[in-house]
């Protein structure tokens, strides 16, 4: 039985096998069994056991059709893939991308595109994120049906569990969502408590506190 | 698949799309984001073909989880905010409120192994996998699905599993007997 410095065993790690095997587990929980696991040969060998089962189970999921012309679409952003415009390009048109998926879902797309002053009905701001190193990314802010804000921040500004917060024009700060950065250049999105329209900064920290990247809103 | 084979490319698409589009639609519960994913799920497969280690993994198996992890990471990112877990249950048709999804598994045709072996567990078991494994959700959202402790959902989703891997075999081990 393998004991971690922490004084841990495998049995204390045992069930969570299981959820790390279906991605049940998340953040700091996570890295602690995947630290655990790469010591311990007899409990990265049950993992394999278990992941396999776990495999197994993605033949139950259904075979659904997709909208018609999907296999065209797909192929269509395949062709246009080259490696030559992955790179800075890509993340540009990753942003407008994850920007346009959440404003879609907001329902503030039609007004927005159309550059239409939404009023009410949505409305939305974008603003750089800035790090100490440079700028590190984008932040949107909609409203409409609901309010969300959508972040992309360049995962090599940070590793782990991050903290975004929000400062309101009172000054107030209000700690909006914590996500886990896995490696690339993706879109998190939430749900925002307040209207775009009270907030005028938004920070993201790491586990240390320090602020990562900000950005005027 | 060799990168930049437009031809092998929609070839892949039509013969994995149905199942890529089925794992999205059935987690998130959302058409819109469904044909995202399965369009990003598609385009990660094509850039990252040339390191897929076929000996570690069937390609069906690589492109469904990536498919997966995709709308797994699109649901957990929309719950960010609390929720009441039942709500969003019933937004995605869960396994609590929407048992056709386990009869289709389960009481339809049993010929395949897995079906028989996660139709074999005990119904708190089986609920507690499926939440997991089949509609993304974490072992604490399980945990609280079910009004039970989160270690109790962990042994619960661990001795599913385990049991899916035994039944599995025996099942294999049944049908490698030659007939008397």
């Amino acid at each position: 039985m393998n004991r971690t410095p922490e004084g841990s065993t495998c049995a204390s790690f045992a069930d969570d096998l299981g959820a790390l095997a279906v991605g049940a587990l998340t953040g700091r929980e996570r890295a602690d069994v995947l630290s655990h696991v790469e010591r311990c040969a007899s409990c990265a060998a049950e993992l394999e056991s278990l992941s396999t089962s776990a495999d197994a189970l993605l033949s139950l999921y259904p075979e659904l059709e997709p909208g018609e012309g999907f296999a065209e679409r797909v192929t269509a952003r395949i062709e246009g893939d080259s490696p030559s415009r992955r790179r800075r390009p890509t993340r540009s048109l990753l942003v407008v991308a994850a920007a346009v998926m959440v404003l879609a879902l907001a329902g503030g797309l039609t007004a927005v595109l159309a550059g239409r002053n939404p009023g009410n009905q949505g409305t939305a701001a974008t603003a750089t994120l800035q790090s100490p190193t440079g700028p590190a990314g984008k932040v949107v802010l909609t409203s409409g049906h609901g309010n969300w804000l959508v972040m992309m921040l360049e995962e090599n500004h940070a590793t782990g569990t991050v903290t975004c917060r929000v400062t309101l024009t009172d000054g107030s700060t209000r700690t909006v969502g914590r996500f886990a950065l896995h490696g690339g250049y993706r879109p998190w999105t939430v749900r925002l408590p307040v209207p775009p329209s009270d907030i005028v900064a938004v920070t993201v920290t790491g586990q240390d506190g320090n602020v990562l990247a900000s950005a005027a809103v | 698949m060799a990168a930049g084979d437009g031809t092998a490319a929609a070839a892949l698409v039509r013969r994995r799309e149905g199942r890529v589009y089925g794992i999205a639609l059935t987690i998130t519960g959302d058409r819109a984001a469904a044909e995202d994913i399965a369009q990003e799920t598609f385009l990660r497969v094509w850039r990252h073909a040339a390191v897929f280690d076929a000996h570690r993994a069937r390609a069906e198996t690589w492109i469904s989880t990536i498919a997966r992890n995709l709308a797994v990471d699109f649901v957990r990112a929309r719950r960010t905010t609390p929720v009441d877990p039942q709500d969003g249950l019933m937004e995605r048709g869960g396994p609590s409120h929407d048992p056709a999804i386990e009869d289709h598994m389960v009481a339809s045709e049993l010929v395949d192994q897995v079906k028989i072996a996660v139709a074999a567990l005990p119904a708190e078991q089986r609920r507690a996998l499926l939440r997991a494994a089949y509609y993304g959700e974490s072992a604490a959202e399980v945990a609280t699905a079910e009004v039970i402790p989160l270690g109790t959902a962990k042994s619960r989703i661990r001795l599913a599993l385990a049991k899916v891997r035994d039944t599995m075999a025996e099942e294999k081990g049944a049908f490698d007997e030659p007939d008397a």
